[in-house]
């Protein structure tokens, strides 16, 4: 090191010598990292949990019953919307004639109004642009009655009759004609209206926008590898040192990036459905209610997370020979053949399997690639859906966990004495009572309608398994308080809290990785046996530990093997992670 | 006297003139445990001029180092505990003032570096980063201002480059290095008090020496006040103006470097200078002082040195000797806590 300086006495003035890489010393991170990338389980591990995460993430763009773009007249809304304006409008303008009390009466009827406002938008939706006028028109007169309502004035008789007149006369005027029903001769004598398609984005204006958080994180993320071998290369062109000091840079795209999409997509919202976004919209593409024009883009999987077919309950996966159904719907291959019952000798009657808008053929391989459950949903999605909640309940745990252990024990090992003392003796305490009991007594004390079960898991995991974190860091915090260091930042003036954070607590953190990296673990498989016992996520939301309680029966084996099998994957990754970390963390590393 | 003294004439301090920095007048720190009280610092007194530096010597477990944290008021408590005394810094009592004002008078007015460098530096920061940080507590500075004064205090402590060093993790410097980082950042807000607590213990001797070296550069430029803690006598010779020499926890004899050297009068002080290796003397087996420093947990009653002493009398163990003034034939103050001061003439 000291030759490059003495080579390179003129390159003071230049921030870096001029041979970049000659005098670059790794660091404890890139010490880490090489290590880590040498794991090749560490790796392998690493990808499998990325794309588990990637699907559950991503599970509302996978498989779900609205389509992303929908090209199509809603028939179904807008004689619905029609209906309502008639009903809604007469009892506002009722209420409001000769009122005793104008103000009072319009604070009654003012909701009607602004149903009746809502509605009539969804018509204009599908109006041509000349038709929309009168409606305008009568929204108008109807808000102007309301308002001098508000200010005492009470609605005529005549005005009001005329008002209800022209409610009735829209009910008429303003029927759609299906083109699709009519032929020629008949669309000439109709009365009514025909209706134009409109285009809506179902699928992307349902996304809450703490799912489009995490897609873009995962998506940032996931490529990582790429852009920033592209930023090493290209912007910082191979400069260690610089590369070095382009973390916190980094940082800030692979956090700020996601963070940023999150907040546009809230802020700007999408301003789609409003009141009827909720309109299902498989059910009124099947039953021919919303007439597309051109063919809507679905989701891969066109199954909601809780969409029933009860037609089809316990459904083996449709791959599989045994679960080929004859037009009746009964089973063609032998075992499967539905039974009468024991007792009473019942033989449930063969319904035939109902196909919806965009789903597979009824004996096509992918209809059910997991098989279905009791009320014939679709086992695939729920899986995916229910690795939404497994997988996030082991982080969210894991994180919340050693948050409160690293407090607690930096608190105890940091200031000795009796702080340590109480700590440890509650830590004692904690430790003494069986956790797995505490949890499902606390679970099981616990309102759903009043705490989510998924939040009240995670908090009872996290407060009943602090204890482990709590005392690896104390551990270290021992060990590191005799540091010449920790003594020097306090005889620099630095007070106990920037000391203990900011000086120690940084060196205390490679076993608290290790020990988190084993807590996701712990706490998927806290979640599934909680969930599978009843007491975790309550329907219609599914865990995988829930999905392995839909059936106990040895003929439904899918419900076991294959949400067991995705914890097994889940957990033998994180424990593979968790070893790679502590391995490449091992202060007795090889160099 | 100093005149004939080249060592006390190239300090050039006229100590005299001066105004005292820091006055430890009977402290007392104890530790409290199951095994029962170790009174490591039992009234310790000693003055430390202006500008000047103090030597404190003695073996190890005397109470030297106790005695300079006391001072920063870092003793960890429990289990230790100042029980008594007073420590006036500017003629301010520092076990008086909260602990809020304390950590402003760390680092900015009081510094202090440590005896192993390898340990003495956070590994996870810079070297840049950890003098920043300390600036810009202290003094208010923006980060690069800050970063630029870091840089200026590498560069002042004799570190090459310090344009790049300034971000290097302390893995990367040698043990001298480092020694001079910690240097770096305990003068990086100009303080008036240094504590050096065996500095070069843990340094090679070259190093010791550019390490000293570098110290009482420094003192000159920025005049401050050093309190050097060592169990090195040719260190203290080499740097100190005044000496403390500490036995089981209390201060036996103090006295200007030159009249130390020239005539020591405790027992335990001439001991000490018995025990040096002298060229003189060369093929003979070393002096030692017979016996081991009693536990602080069990230190014997009245002189705590007449266990090892060899004039030691019933007296000694009765009574607790003082600190006596024995003045200098020019009026120097030189304070020695014997009752045998004669028979250690003869010593």
């Amino acid at each position: 090191m000291t030759e490059a300086n003495d080579q390179a006495p003129a390159a003071a003035l230049e921030p870096l010598p001029s041979d970049p890489n000659a005098s670059y010393s790794k660091d404890y991170w890139d010490l880490v990292l090489d290590q880590l990338l040498k794991h090749g389980l560490f790796k392998a591990g690493l990808a499998v949990l990325a794309l588990l995460y990637g699907l559950a993430i991503f599970a509302p763009l996978i498989s779900n019953d609205r389509p992303y773009k929908l090209v199509a007249i809603d028939y179904g809304a807008y004689e619905s919307s029609l209906r309502g304006v008639g009903v809604l409008a007469g009892q506002a303008v009722d209420a409001l004639v000769e009122a005793e009390d104008p103000a009072a009466a319009a604070d009654k009827v003012s909701r009607n109004v602004s149903a009746v406002s809502t509605r009539l938008d969804v018509m204009e939706r599908y109006l041509p642009e000349s038709e929309v006028e009168p409606l305008d028109a009568y929204e108008a007169d109807l808000v102007a009655a309301l308002a001098a309502a508000e200010s005492g004035a009470p609605l005529s008789e005549e005005a009001g009759a005329e008002l209800i007149a022209r409610g009735r006369e829209i009910a008429t005027a303003y029927r759609p004609i299906r083109h699709d029903a009519l032929d020629a001769e008949d669309e000439a004598s109709a009365a009514g209206k025909r209706l134009v398609p409109h285009t809506s984005y179902p699928l992307p204006a349902s996304l809450h926008w703490f799912s489009v958080f995490f897609m873009v994180l995962w998506l940032v993320w996931a490529s990582f590898p790429l852009w920033n071998s592209l930023w090493n290369q290209g912007l910082l062109e191979g400069h260690k040192e610089r590369i070095r000091r382009a973390r916190s840079a980094k940082w800030g795209v692979l956090l700020g990036v996601p963070l940023l999409v999150a907040i546009a997509w809230g802020v700007l919202g999408t301003g789609d459905g409003g009141a009827f976004d909720v309109a299902p919209y498989k059910q009124g593409l099947t039953k021919g209610t919303i007439v597309p024009v051109e063919a809507p883009l679905l989701a891969p999987i066109t199954y909601g997370y809780a969409e029933l077919h009860k037609e089809e309950s316990f459904r083996p996966p449709t791959w599989q020979r045994n679960a080929q159904l004859d037009t009746d719907g009964r089973y063609i291959h032998g075992l499967r053949q539905a039974k009468p019952d024991t007792v009473t000798g019942y033989l449930p009657p063969a319904v035939p399997t109902e196909v919806r808008f965009g789903e597979p053929w009824p004996n096509a391989p992918h209809r059910h690639l997991a098989g279905t459950d009791e009320l014939g949903r679709d086992f695939f999605v729920r899986m995916l859906w229910g690795g939404r909640v497994s997988l996030a309940v082991g982080i969210v745990s894991a994180i919340l966990l050693t948050v409160i252990g690293v407090v607690m024990g930096a608190i105890a090992g940091y200031f000795g004495g009796w702080v340590d003392s109480a700590i440890m003796r509650l830590i004692e305490i904690l430790q003494s009572i069986p956790a797995f009991f505490l949890i499902l007594a606390t679970m099981a004390f616990t309102d759903p309608d009043v705490v989510p079960p998924i939040i009240a898991i995670v908090v009872v995991i996290a407060l009943v398994r602090w204890t482990g974190a709590a005392r690896l860091v104390r551990g270290e915090f021992l060990r590191l308080r005799e540091q010449e260091f920790v003594v020097a930042s306090r005889a620099l003036g630095f007070s106990s809290a920037r000391t203990i954070f900011r000086h120690v607590l940084p060196n205390a953190m490679s076993p608290v990785l290790v020990n988190a990296a084993f807590s996701v673990a712990a706490g998927i498989l806290t979640e599934s046996a909680v969930s599978f016992l009843g007491f975790g996520v309550s329907h219609p939301d599914a865990s995988w530990g829930s999905l392995v309680n839909e059936s106990r029966s040895p003929d439904h084996w899918w419900i076991q093997v294959f949400p067991g099998l995705l914890i097994f994957l889940t957990v033998t990754c994180y424990n593979l992670v968790g070893d790679a970390v502590r391995d490449a963390l091992d202060p007795k590393m090889k160099v | 006297m100093s005149d004939t003294d080249t060592r006390s004439a190239g300090k050039a301090v006229d100590i005299d003139a001066r105004k005292p920095l820091l006055e430890v007048e009977d402290l007392k720190t104890h530790f409290f445990s199951e095994e029962g009280v170790a009174r490591a610092v039992d009234g310790v007194t000693y003055t430390l001029l202006e500008g000047e530096t103090l030597g404190v010597v003695g073996e190890s477990g005397c109470g030297k180092s106790v005695t300079s944290l006391s001072i920063m008021q870092l003793i960890p408590n429990p289990p230790g505990r100042i029980v008594g005394g007073e420590i006036r810094f500017r003629g301010k009592n520092l076990l008086g003032v909260s602990e809020k004002e304390m950590r402003r008078i760390r680092g900015n007015d009081i510094a202090m570096i440590f005896q192993e460098p390898m340990t003495a530096l956070n590994p996870v920061y810079t070297v840049g980063n950890q003098i920043v940080e300390a600036v810009m507590l202290h003094q208010g500075k923006d980060k690069f201002e800050a970063r630029e004064r870091a840089i200026e205090m590498l560069r002042l402590v004799g570190i090459p480059s310090p344009e790049t060093r300034v971000d290097n993790y302390p893995h990367e410097l040698s043990g001298g290095m480092r020694q001079r980082v910690m240097i770096a950042m305990a003068m990086c807000c100009d303080p008036a008090l240094l504590i050096a607590d065996e500095p070069t213990t843990a340094l090679d001797v070259t190093i010791q020496a550019q390490i000293l070296e570098l110290i009482a550069d420094l003192q000159e430029k920025q005049g401050m006040s050093v309190l050097l803690i060592t169990h090195d006598l040719g260190v203290v010779a080499e740097t100190a103006h005044h000496v403390a020499v500490m036995y089981a926890g209390k201060v036996v004899e103090y006295a200007r470097v030159d009249d130390l050297f020239a005539k020591p009068r405790h027992p335990y002080t001439i001991g000490l200078f018995r025990s040096l290796p002298d060229l003189a003397s060369h093929g003979q087996r070393l002096e030692t002082i017979p016996g081991i420093v009693p536990p602080p947990t069990n230190f014997p009653s009245g002189c705590r040195f007449r266990t090892r002493c060899p004039i030691a009398s019933q007296q000694c163990a009765e009574i607790v000797p003082e600190l006596v003034d024995v003045k200098q034939s020019d009026g120097h103050a030189h304070t020695v806590a014997c009752h045998k001061l004669e028979e250690a003439e003869r010593l």
